[in-house]
Order: C-alpha cells, then sequence, then structure tokens
C-alpha cells in the first residue's frame, strides 16, 4: 500500500454515503519494537477529510494558523467543514481500479459523528521536547 | 574541520529534525516533495511516495520512501498519471517494474529536509540517471574534462 491510495481518496462513511476526500495524512512516532534498525517507527495516526468538493484547505489543514489575522481568518475559512477521521474508525481501504484514479477509503462511522478538523488540531502547534510525548 | 562536523551531526541528532516518539507530522507539508539529503548534505532525492505496510493489529507503518516516475506518477492523476508511468515503464534500465525505494529505517531525521544514513556505495535510486551518465553523457567529446 502507498501513501498515494490514500491521498486524494474519496470517504465513504458506515452507511455508504460519499462525505469527501482525503485532504491530507497525519502521522506519528511511535517507539520501535526491540531488534529494529531505527528508534521509532512512523505509524498513521488519521486522515484529513476535506468534505467540500473542491476544498484544498490550502495547506493549512496541517497545523492551525494563529496570525497575522487575515491569514488566521483564510485558515479558518479553509479549514470549516473539514473532518478529523482517526485511523480507528478506517474500516477498510479499497484501491482505485486502474492508475491515476481515486481509491476509497471507508469508514466505521457515520459522517456525523466525524470531529471538526478545527476541534482537534489546535494542539498541533505546539512542539513539546522529546520524551513528553504529546504533539 | 572534523570536530565541527561531528558537532553538526550531533545536533542534527537532537535538533529540530530528530524523530522521536510521539513527534507527528503532516504527509503533505513535512514528506511529500521534500529533498532527501545524505549525512554529508548532498542532495539525494525528494521524497515522491512513502510505503506503507498494513499492520490487522493497529495503524499502517511507513516503511520506505519511494523515488522516481514510478512513485511519483499515481499522485498526478488521471491521464497524467497513466501517461508518466507508460514513459517510465519504456525508459526503465532498473531491476524491476516498481519504484525506487529508500528503507525509512535509513531516516535519521525530518525537517525542512529529509535525512538519511546511506551507505559509502549509495542505492540505486537513480538508475536511469546512472545509465545516461555512464552511456551517453559520458560518451561526449569533453567529457573526460567537465568540472565537478
Amino acid at each position: 500500500m502507498r501513501l498515494a491510495d490514500l491521498m486524494g481518496a474519496r470517504v465513504r462513511d458506515r452507511d455508504g454515503r460519499e462525505i469527501g476526500h482525503v485532504s491530507d495524512v497525519r502521522l506519528r512516532e511511535h517507539p520501535a519494537p526491540d531488534g529494529a534498525s531505527a528508534d521509532t517507527v512512523l505509524k498513521v495516526e488519521g486522515l484529513v477529510v476535506a468534505t467540500r468538493v473542491r476544498a484544498r484547505l490550502i495547506a493549512y489543514d496541517h497545523r492551525p494558523v494563529d496570525g497575522p489575522w487575515p491569514l488566521a481568518r483564510l485558515a479558518r475559512r479553509a479549514a470549516r467543514g473539514a473532518r478529523w477521521a482517526p485511523w480507528p474508525v478506517v474500516a477498510a481501504h479499497e484501491p482505485p481500479d486502474r492508475l491515476g484514479d481515486l481509491g476509497t477509503v471507508l469508514l466505521v462511522v457515520p459522517g456525523a459523528e466525524l470531529v471538526p478538523l478545527t476541534d482537534v488540531h489546535h494542539g498541533w502547534n505546539t512542539t513539546p521536547s522529546p520524551g513528553s510525548g504529546a504533539g | 574541520m572534523p570536530d565541527e562536523e561531528a558537532d553538526a551531526r550531533e545536533e542534527t541528532r537532537t535538533g529540530p529534525e530528530a524523530r522521536w516518539a510521539g513527534r507527528a507530522y503532516s504527509a503533505r507539508f513535512h514528506l511529500l516533495d521534500r529533498q532527501v539529503v545524505d549525512g554529508d548534505d548532498r542532495p539525494v532525492c525528494k521524497v515522491d511516495d512513502l510505503e506503507l505496510e498494513l499492520d490487522p493489529d493497529g495503524p499502517p507503518r511507513v516503511t520506505a520512501v519511494f523515488v522516481g516516475p514510478a512513485a511519483l506518477a499515481p499522485r498526478l492523476g488521471g491521464k497524467t498519471a497513466r501517461w508518466l508511468a507508460a514513459v517510465q515503464r519504456r525508459l526503465s534500465v532498473g531491476e524491476g517494474e516498481g519504484p525506487a525505494r529508500l528503507d525509512f529505517g535509513r531516516v535519521t531525521g525530518i525537517g525542512a529536509v529529509v535525512r538519511v544514513d546511506l551507505p559509502e556505495e549509495n542505492v540505486g535510486v537513480h538508475a536511469l540517471e546512472d545509465w545516461t551518465r555512464e552511456n551517453v553523457i559520458g560518451r561526449l567529446p569533453g567529457a573526460d574534462h567537465a568540472s565537478g
């Protein structure tokens, strides 16, 4: 499986209703198991789902924008309607039928149960020190 | 200044590029299309895609950086993706049809650049480029006198 299979993929909720597309994939470092070649392993944490057809989120979905105010307002407007789908709510991923087409991500919950991105990404700006476990 | 270089590498391991448990990234902002450099800051390639290994008991794990046109094509979408993939297949001189991959265990830092720890002999991430240098550029008159 590739990251490209997820990026841009259509998102369907538990009822089969198309609720948007994957705008971004958030990843997080985890402690590596004993014997691994690196100290950490990088795993998918969840998907940013853009619910508007033409929403591009103008690259502000990776973190909230605190200022200057014109950019903050633009970012809030861009992220409006975006939803956060943590990986546990992802039931399956169907790859595209042919190269260049979009894949499909299936969720185990109704689309209405996904929390707004703006409710969860307020903490994404913080850069805690190594070992604090947050981020 | 070997000591200064060693200090700089040590700073990289604990600085803003360091990979530590709990650190999170946006795939689109922090990883895709980022420049990949080796331990001596020499450009290697760009992150064209990531290989994900599915885990039935948890989220997928990133196992490799995919590099080259075969990796980039699926991200372009539509006819452009199929055209680039077809051109890549026609020009392919590497082994197999899949994209070149860099084991993610070799990634030592993620920041303004993605830093990798490559062996001296490097890996064949640019098979077409290597072939062109040896068989086309290298045979041009005066190629032996090129600087750099």
